[in-house]
């Protein structure tokens, strides 16, 4: 495959990202060397090291993690495709508005999931177990979300959603043609499925289960809600410990423990690419295709019945436990006297609500669009040209995702404090933390689409006499436009979320969304989060339709 | 908080601004400490409180971090009121990353944050780095002698309080127990729930407290290890849990957020307990930090919270005031005649690894 993006242009994205992730993480490295933190006098030590690797504690925490992620992700990756797959590829009725259902819960912040969970599942007065209760008496055992598959569970249904919003973009852009071909040749629904559409996605599966297989290591809420009294302990939990339990807080000592997971993750992109390597995935041609469904007879309702129960207990239970809470005067204690409107009247009178709203928008859709240019860029160079350094560029496009964001907040504040342009303190310097942490989901995204596409159709481009720009402008980008959307909009809500980066980065007087919410959160205001989050799913909710409605989620030449 | 009033705490500031200009706002006792940073306003002489007011209006603003500035909605109104012309800029967040901030901020050469408001835990840390102006507030004269800092650098401003708290359902009035040593009894197995207390916190307080106190000490700890106590680092949560019925007692519950659920929710089924060998107590204190923007507006601020309105504000918002011989509205928060067992004010933060092993051992790896 010949490269159109000029080397030069190529070198300077690659000295881009590597700027973007290296230069913090080189901060964090040192700092992981040093006796203190960078900037104040101390010496070399291994000591951080040494701690981290030498006790077999750190070994068995490192197993247990490996495990519980292997299991939600398995668990994770086969409910999301088998969703994704019964609301693209067949008439299921309903499925716009299902597709919006399943991917809720994404909304969410997980740390609410996990609640929402526990105020269904705690042995005592969880809701189930007392309505189970009392429909079976008092000798039916009970359900505890303390539990190892308490925590597998919480972690999976939160995984889905994530993956679920990932892959309905992948199996959206091929082209029906292929799947048409088989079904003529005789094939059954089934044997299509698994023999034509599911290869055809196989990139787009492994890079969505890979990102959320190492994105659990960010996750410190159910490991610290749930998994801390059932006396699970995971990796996080050590990484949690090290910066919220030691005194003073060891950076140096996280960092230490984050390396594992930079080599984890390196070895994996290395499995990932062994894996794809030789298969062609090319399925946007230039050929016009109808997008079109399988039709499955009768089976559409029963999946369709399928599709709304699973709805209803992954997404339904635990927010119904929020909604409540929303309007309750204390959360976790209902009665129709306890019920009142005053949260939301809170939350809508405070003028900081407002701003953090504005501000978070301004930047948030900024840089969530920002990111995703480089990042489309970053997966044309790694899956389209033969650029020396493209395996590096990938691998390095992977590091923010494995490290916590609160290390990775400080690493930044130790890198820009001191930047020769005064950036520190500004909304650009957020705006650069966004972009950099967009990064890994922004690649991935895109990657998978991108190795769809049949390289003929540049080739037909450039032979017409259009230069690479005009190239990537008038035919790739098109191509990519549901990716991107899809791509923005989730950005936009991880962005929307990050509070480590802020406090770190944003000077006082910058209200941002996520720091309103920690405000209400830190002061055991549970019922207002709850009113907030309520508010902001509806705001995501209908950004995600009014995204579809425009016509954002079609790719360029078959609108769905 | 639905339920506060605005004009009833609007009332009160005006019933106290009067009160207090009646008193007089500050004494005259002890010049503060001079800092040697060189900032190009004149500090104002202390204990002249309309020259700092004038040199603080001259600034014009005061940055000083909270975790909510709704946590400070009677103070801030009533601080604006007297002091019109001084703006107060919150800088949101958790005190570990306000800390953290200041620090590196200092290496870039970047101060932006007047007064540093925390526990001992973060203020250590800043303290540690070097990076606080030692200042001592006219009005420490009425302070608990307890809670003034040996080291004159910070300021005492509330204390967290912490005890037993009850379900009230699950817990019937008479059966509650009275003191720490109650807890042991058979009756409590698998019914007592506790915040994590390994690193910081209000658990972290009490079992230092406990660990420290003759006749109960490690040995203690360690019996209350075996009545299968829930662990969890969730604080809300745990106070959540608690008044649904699924444990019967939460030990460490700050009393200011009992208050908190209480304003809230005037029925909720819980109880403060104030156990007969003494409450836990954690230390917030206030300091100016260095090189600070606007360090009169910094020094006016601090003398202020201090000041019996000040304070009454502070008790009005359902924390522990520092000042002594103050009516406090709420019961919990009351330290007049409660034995104290224990004032954390950093002192133990060094042995604090060591601590959290013991309570590692003692509550996470029994079999």
């Amino acid at each position: 495959m010949r490269s159109a993006l000029p080397g030069a242009g190529m070198t300077v994205i690659t000295l881009l990202v590597a700027f973007l992730v290296l230069y913090p993480l080189s901060m964090l490295l040192y700092g992981s060397f040093r006796t203190s933190r960078p900037g104040a006098p101390g010496s070399f030590t291994l000591q951080n090291y040494i701690e981290a690797y030498t006790s077999v504690e750190t070994l068995r925490l490192l197993l247990t993690t490996i495990l519980l992620m292997g299991a939600k992700t398995v668990v994770a990756t086969v409910v999301a495709m088998a969703l994704a797959f019964a609301l693209t590829r067949t008439d299921t009725p309903l499925r716009s508005l299902l597709e919006v259902l399943i991917a809720m819960p994404f909304f969410i912040p997980p740390i609410l999931e996990a609640i929402g969970w526990i105020m269904l599942l705690s042995p005592r007065t969880g809701t189930i177990n007392v309505a189970l209760g009392q429909l079976f008496g008092s000798s039916m055992p009970r359900f505890s979300i303390y539990s190892l598959g308490g925590m597998i569970w919480v972690l999976s249904l939160g995984s889905t959603a994530f993956m679920f919003l990932l892959l309905v973009n992948a199996l959206r852009n091929i082209d029906t043609s292929l799947e048409e071909a088989a079904r003529v040749a005789g094939a059954s629904p089934l044997r299509v499925a698994t023999r034509v559409t599911l290869p055809l996605v196989a990139p787009a599966i492994l890079g969505v289960s890979l990102l959320s297989f190492i994105r659990a290591l960010e996750s410190f809420e159910v490991p610290v809600l749930i998994g801390l009294p059932a006396k699970v302990f995971v990796f996080p939990n050590r990484i949690y410990a090290a910066v919220e339990q030691d005194y003073p807080p060891n950076y140096g000592l996280a960092t230490a423990l984050g390396v594992s997971f930079i080599l984890l993750t390196l070895g994996l992109v290395v499995l990932q690419g062994r894996i794809l390597r030789g298969k062609q995935f090319f399925v946007i041609s230039g050929k016009s295709y109808r997008p079109q469904v399988a039709k499955i007879g009768p089976a559409k309702y029963l999946i369709c019945v399928l599709c709304f129960s699973y709805f209803l207990v992954a997404t339904l239970l635990p927010l119904s436990q929020l909604l409540l809470g929303s309007v309750s005067r204390t959360f976790g204690r209902w009665s129709w006297a306890g019920l009142t409107l005053a949260n939301y009247s809170r939350v809508l009178a405070d003028s900081q609500l407002w701003a953090g709203l504005r501000n978070t928008l301004l930047l948030g859709l900024t840089a969530a669009a920002l990111s995703m240019v480089l990042c489309s860029l970053v997966a044309y160079i790694v899956t389209r040209t033969r650029y020396p350094a493209r395996k590096s560029l990938d691998f390095i496009s992977w590091i923010p995702w494995t490290i916590p964001g609160v290390v990775v907040g400080l690493g930044m504040l130790w890198a820009y404090i001191r930047f020769p342009i005064p950036i520190y303190g500004t909304m650009v310097l957020i705006g650069i933390a966004f972009v950099t942490s967009g990064l890994p989901l922004g690649v991935r995204l895109m990657s998978g689409v991108m190795v769809q596409i049949d390289t003929e159709l540049e080739e037909s481009s450039r032979v017409h006499g259009a230069g690479w720009a005009t190239t990537y402008r008038r035919i790739l980008l098109p191509l990519l436009r549901p990716a991107m959307a899809a791509g923005i909009i989730i950005l936009f809500v991880t962005f929307a979320r990050s509070l480590s980066s802020i406090v770190f980065l944003a000077g006082p007087g910058t209200p941002m969304l996520s720091v309103v919410l920690f405000k209400y959160f830190s002061t055991s205001n549970l019922e207002i989060v709850c009113a907030l989050a309520m508010i902001m799913l509806a705001i995501n909710v209908t950004g995600l339709v009014l995204a579809r409605r425009l016509g954002f989620f079609g790719s360029a030449r078959a609108s769905v | 908080m639905t339920h506060s009033p605005r004009h009833l705490a609007l009332a009160l500031t005006a019933t106290l601004s009067l009160l207090a200009s009646a008193c007089g706002s500050s004494g005259q006792a002890g010049a503060p400490a001079r800092s040697s940073s060189g900032n190009a306003t004149q500090p104002a002489q202390g204990g002249d409180s309309q020259a700092l007011y004038q040199a603080a209006k001259k600034e014009g603003t005061l940055v000083v971090n909270t975790h909510d500035p709704e946590n400070e909605r009677v103070g801030a109104a009533a601080f604006s009121k007297r002091y019109p012309g001084v703006k107060i800029e919150w800088q949101i967040g958790r005190g570990a990353d306000v800390a953290q901030k200041i620090i590196t901020q200092a290496q870039g050469n970047v101060y932006n944050m007047d007064v540093m408001e925390t526990g001992p835990h973060d203020m250590g840390l800043v303290q540690e780095a070097g990076l606080l102006q030692p200042y001592q507030s006219p009005e420490l004269n009425s302070v608990r002698q307890e809670f003034l800092d040996p080291l004159k650098v910070s300021n005492p401003v509330w204390v967290l309080v912490y005890g037993i708290t009850a379900n009230t359902k699950l817990v019937p009035a008479g059966s509650e127990p009275k003191s720490w040593t109650d807890l042991l009894a058979a009756r409590w197995k698998g019914k007592i729930a506790m915040q994590d207390p390994r690193g910081s916190g209000g658990s972290t307080t009490l079992m230092l407290g406990i660990s420290k106190q003759p006749g109960l000490g490690e040995d203690y700890v360690r019996k209350l290890g075996r009545q299968d106590l829930f662990i969890s680092r969730a604080t809300e949560q745990l106070l959540t849990d608690l008044i649904r019925g699924e444990h019967d007692v939460l030990l460490a519950a700050s009393a200011a957020s009992l208050v908190l659920q209480k304003t809230k929710d005037p029925g909720v089924p819980i109880k403060q307990i104030k156990p007969t060998e003494g409450v836990a107590t954690t230390l917030l204190s206030m300091a100016v930090v260095k090189n600070a923007p606007h360090p009169n507006a910094a020094r006016l601020w601090i003398d202020w919270r201090l000041s019996q309105e000040g304070q009454e504000a502070i008790a009005e918002q359902g924390n522990a005031p520092v000042r002594q011989g103050l009516k406090v509205p709420h019961e919990e928060t009351s330290l007049e005649g409660t034995k104290i067992l224990y004032v954390d004010t950093g002192q133990d933060l060094a042995n604090i690894k060591e601590f959290s092993k013991t309570w590692d051992d003692i509550f996470f790896r029994k079999s």
